[in-house]
C-alpha cells in the first residue's frame, strides 16, 4: 500500500511539473524591459504584476520592451526576433504579444504570436497604437502602458466571448428559418388541394400568327449616378495579417510612430 | 310546349346513345353503331313528324303551373310514358324511369341551335378514374377522404359556351432601366439609365370561351380550359344522346366584359414580352381597342362529379375532351400542423447545428 502511494505521489508530482513547465515555461523572463529607464521601479513592479496577471488569465505572454534603437533591423523584425529569441510565448504555439517602443525613431510596434494573432486584428492593433501614441509622445509611459494592459484585457476578453458558441442565438435563427420553411412548405401542400382557379388571360387562344408588332420605340430618358462607400477606414473589425520572422515563426502585428 | 327527340336503333328500335370512345351512336341493346351523318337520314322521318303538342296531366295542371313559372318543366317520355322533369334550360336529359336519352328539340332550334358541338372523347369510366387520380399525391388530403368520400352523382353535360374571336389593337408604354456599376477609390458608382419604351401591335384571338350557363360556376369552367377546337363538329343533336345538355341562359353580350378583360391582359403581356434587354421593366400605360366578331354558340363536353364527405359537398369538373380534372379538396388541419411542426423542428435543428459547426471552425 505504501509503495502504491509513493508511486502515485511521484506520478502526480511529475505530471504537475510537466503541466507547470508547459504553461509557464517563461515565468522567470521579465515582462517589462525598460532599457530607457522611463519608468520608476514602483511603476515597473506594478506593470510587471499587471501583465503577469493577464498572462495567467489568458495563458499568453504580454511583454513590453522600451529601448533606444532597433539597429539595422526594422522595428517589426526586431520585435519578432526579441519575442522568439528570448523564449517568450506560452504553450506550443508560443502565444503572446510584445509592445516595442523605440525612442530613436519614435517607433511603436506590436508583434503577436500564436493565438494572439487571431485575438488582435489589424484594426485593433491600429486602435491600440493610436490610443497609446499621444500618451507616449507626452512622456506618459506609465499611463500608456496601463492603457495597453487594459486594451489587451478588453480585446482578448471580447475575442474569447465572440468565439463562444451562441447556442441560443443559433436556435432562434434556426427557429426563424424553420418557421419560414414550414410555412412555405405548408402553403405548397395546401396549394396542391386547390385547382379551381380563374383564368386571368387568354394566352391559349392567341392565333398562330401571334403578335404583329407595328411600333417598337426605346427612347433614352435620363441617367442617374449614385455612389456608395465601399469600406470605412475607422472600422475596427477585420482579420489579422501575418508575416514570417527570421526564425521562421509566423507573427501578426504592425508598426507606426508616436 | 316542347318536342322530344329520341334516337332509336334502325335495326331493333333500341335506345341509341353517343359512345365517346367510338365517336358514334351505339344501340344499347343490339350494339349497332351509326355515325351522326348516317343518323341524319333516320332523323329526317322524326323531324318531319308533326310536332306533338305537349299535354299536361291532370296532376300537372294542379301542381306544376307555379313551378313552371320558376323554370321547371315536365315532359312525357315517348318510350315508357314516364314523366321527365327538366329545367327551362334543359336541352338533353334521360328518362328517370327507363333511362331513355331524350333531346328537347325546342331548346336546340332557331336562335338556340348551337353552331358547333365538341363531342365527348372521354367516358364516365375515365372521369371516375380521373377523380381517383385527383386524390393521389396530396399530402394534406385527409386520409379517409378518398375511402369515405361518396360519389353522389356523375354526369356528362354539354355546357353552352360562347366562343369569341377577338382582334386587338394595343399600345403600351413601359419604363425600363439598365444599371451598370464600377469602383473608383473607396466608392462604388452605379449608373442607372432609364428608357421610355413604347410598343404597339395587333394580337388576335380565336375562340376565347365564356360559358353561357348561369348554373355553371365561371371559375370552375375556366379551370378546365383549354379545349381543342380542331375537333369541333357542326351541331347535330345526335351527339347529345346519352348526355345532359343545357341551352344558354347567359346572353353573349353579358359575357363580353369577361372575355375582353382576358384578351386585354394577354395583349399587353404579349407586348411586354417584346421589351427585352433591360434589368427592370415597369408597365406605365396601355390602350387596347377591341373588335369582336359575332361569337359562335357551341356545346362543349364537361363531366361533373358531385361527392360528399362529412356533410360537405364537393364539386369536380373534367374537360370531356382533354381530361383536365379540377376540384378543390379539403385540408386535414391535423396533418398540416404535424407537417408544420416536423419541418420546423428539422430545419431549426439543422440550421442550429450548421451554425454551431461553422462558428466552431
Amino acid at each position: 500500500m505504501k509503495k502504491y502511494l509513493i508511486v502515485l505521489f511521484t506520478v502526480a508530482a511529475l505530471f504537475s511539473a510537466i503541466m507547470f513547465s508547459a504553461s509557464a515555461a517563461n515565468e522567470n523572463l521579465p515582462l517589462i524591459i525598460d532599457e530607457e529607464d522611463v519608468l520608476t521601479d514602483e511603476q515597473e513592479l506594478k506593470l510587471e504584476s499587471r501583465l503577469s496577471e493577464l498572462g495567467e488569465k489568458y495563458n499568453m505572454d504580454f511583454v513590453v520592451l522600451i529601448n533606444t534603437s532597433t539597429g539595422e533591423k526594422t522595428p517589426t523584425a526586431f520585435a519578432d526576433d526579441y519575442f522568439d529569441d528570448n523564449g517568450y510565448g506560452r504553450n506550443d504555439t508560443r502565444d503572446g504579444i510584445i509592445l516595442l517602443l523605440s525612442s530613436e525613431k519614435k517607433d511603436i510596434t506590436t508583434s503577436t504570436s500564436g493565438s494572439a494573432i487571431n485575438s488582435f486584428s489589424d484594426s485593433e492593433l491600429e486602435y491600440i497604437e493610436q490610443l497609446l501614441s499621444p500618451q507616449i509622445a507626452r512622456g506618459e509611459y506609465y499611463s500608456a502602458l496601463n492603457s495597453f494592459a487594459d486594451e489587451c484585457d478588453k480585446h482578448i476578453s471580447d475575442y474569447l466571448e465572440s468565439q463562444k458558441p451562441k447556442y441560443f442565438l443559433y436556435g432562434v435563427i434556426g427557429l426563424c428559418v424553420g418557421l419560414l420553411f414550414a410555412w412555405i412548405k405548408g402553403s405548397k401542400y395546401k396549394g396542391e388541394l386547390v385547382s379551381v382557379v380563374a383564368k386571368g388571360n387568354a394566352d391559349d387562344y392567341i392565333t398562330p400568327a401571334g403578335l404583329t408588332l407595328a411600333v417598337k420605340e426605346d427612347v433614352f430618358a435620363f441617367s442617374d449616378v449614385s455612389k456608395a462607400l465601399i469600406s470605412s477606414s475607422s472600422s475596427r473589425s477585420g482579420g489579422s495579417s501575418t508575416h514570417v520572422s527570421s526564425s521562421g515563426r509566423t507573427h501578426g502585428g504592425r508598426s507606426g510612430h508616436y | 310546349m316542347d318536342e322530344l327527340i329520341e334516337y332509336k336503333c334502325a335495326k331493333c328500335a333500341g335506345t341509341l346513345i353517343f359512345d365517346s370512345n367510338l365517336q358514334k351512336l351505339r344501340c344499347e341493346y343490339c350494339g349497332s353503331t351509326f355515325t351522326a351523318e348516317e343518323l341524319k337520314e333516320l332523323q329526317k322521318e322524326l323531324f318531319q313528324k308533326k310536332p306533338k303538342d305537349y299535354e299536361r296531366t291532370e296532376s300537372e295542371k294542379r301542381f306544376w303551373s307555379e313551378q313552371e313559372a320558376k323554370g321547371i318543366f315536365s315532359y312525357v317520355c315517348e318510350s315508357c310514358g314516364g314523366e321527365i322533369i327538366g329545367e327551362e334550360t334543359t336541352a338533353a336529359t334521360s328518362c328517370p324511369f327507363c333511362g331513355n336519352p331524350v333531346v328537347m328539340k325546342g331548346n336546340l332550334s332557331g336562335e338556340l341551335r348551337p353552331q358547333f358541338v365538341l363531342p365527348f372523347k372521354l367516358d364516365k369510366k375515365a372521369a371516375k378514374a380521373a377523380l381517383k387520380k385527383h386524390f393521389q399525391g396530396k399530402k394534406l388530403l385527409p386520409k379517409v377522404f378518398s375511402s369515405e368520400n361518396h360519389l353522389d352523382e356523375i354526369k356528362g353535360i354539354y355546357v353552352p359556351y360562347w366562343l369569341f374571336d377577338v382582334d386587338t389593337d394595343t399600345t403600351a408604354s413601359f419604363k425600363a432601366t439598365n444599371s451598370s456599376s464600377w469602383t473608383s477609390g473607396d466608392y462604388r458608382y452605379t449608373e442607372t439609365k432609364t428608357y421610355n419604351v413604347t410598343r404597339a401591335g395587333n394580337v388576335d384571338f380565336l375562340g376565347i370561351p365564356a360559358d353561357g350557363s348561369k348554373k355553371m360556376d365561371d371559375t370552375l369552367m375556366e379551370s378546365i380550359e383549354p379545349f381543342d377546337y380542331s375537333a369541333l363538329e357542326k351541331f347535330n343533336a345526335a351527339y347529345l344522346a346519352g348526355f345532359l345538355a343545357d341551352k344558354y341562359d347567359v346572353a353573349k353580350e353579358e359575357c363580353k366584359d369577361r372575355v375582353e378583360a382576358r384578351a386585354k391582359r394577354s395583349a399587353v403581356d404579349a407586348l411586354r414580352r417584346t421589351v427585352t434587354g433591360y434589368s427592370s421593366v415597369t408597365p406605365q400605360d396601355s390602350t387596347v381597342n377591341i373588335k369582336h366578331k359575332d361569337p359562335k354558340y357551341c356545346l362543349l363536353p364537361v363531366w361533373l362529379l358531385h361527392t360528399s364527405w362529412q356533410g360537405e359537398h364537393y364539386l369536380f369538373a373534367m374537360n370531356g375532351q382533354t381530361g383536365k380534372f379540377v376540384g378543390d379538396l379539403p385540408v386535414d388541419k391535423r396533418r398540416y400542423w404535424a407537417y408544420f411542426a416536423r419541418n420546423l423542428l428539422l430545419v431549426d435543428g439543422a440550421v442550429a447545428a450548421v451554425l454551431s459547426l461553422i462558428m466552431s471552425m
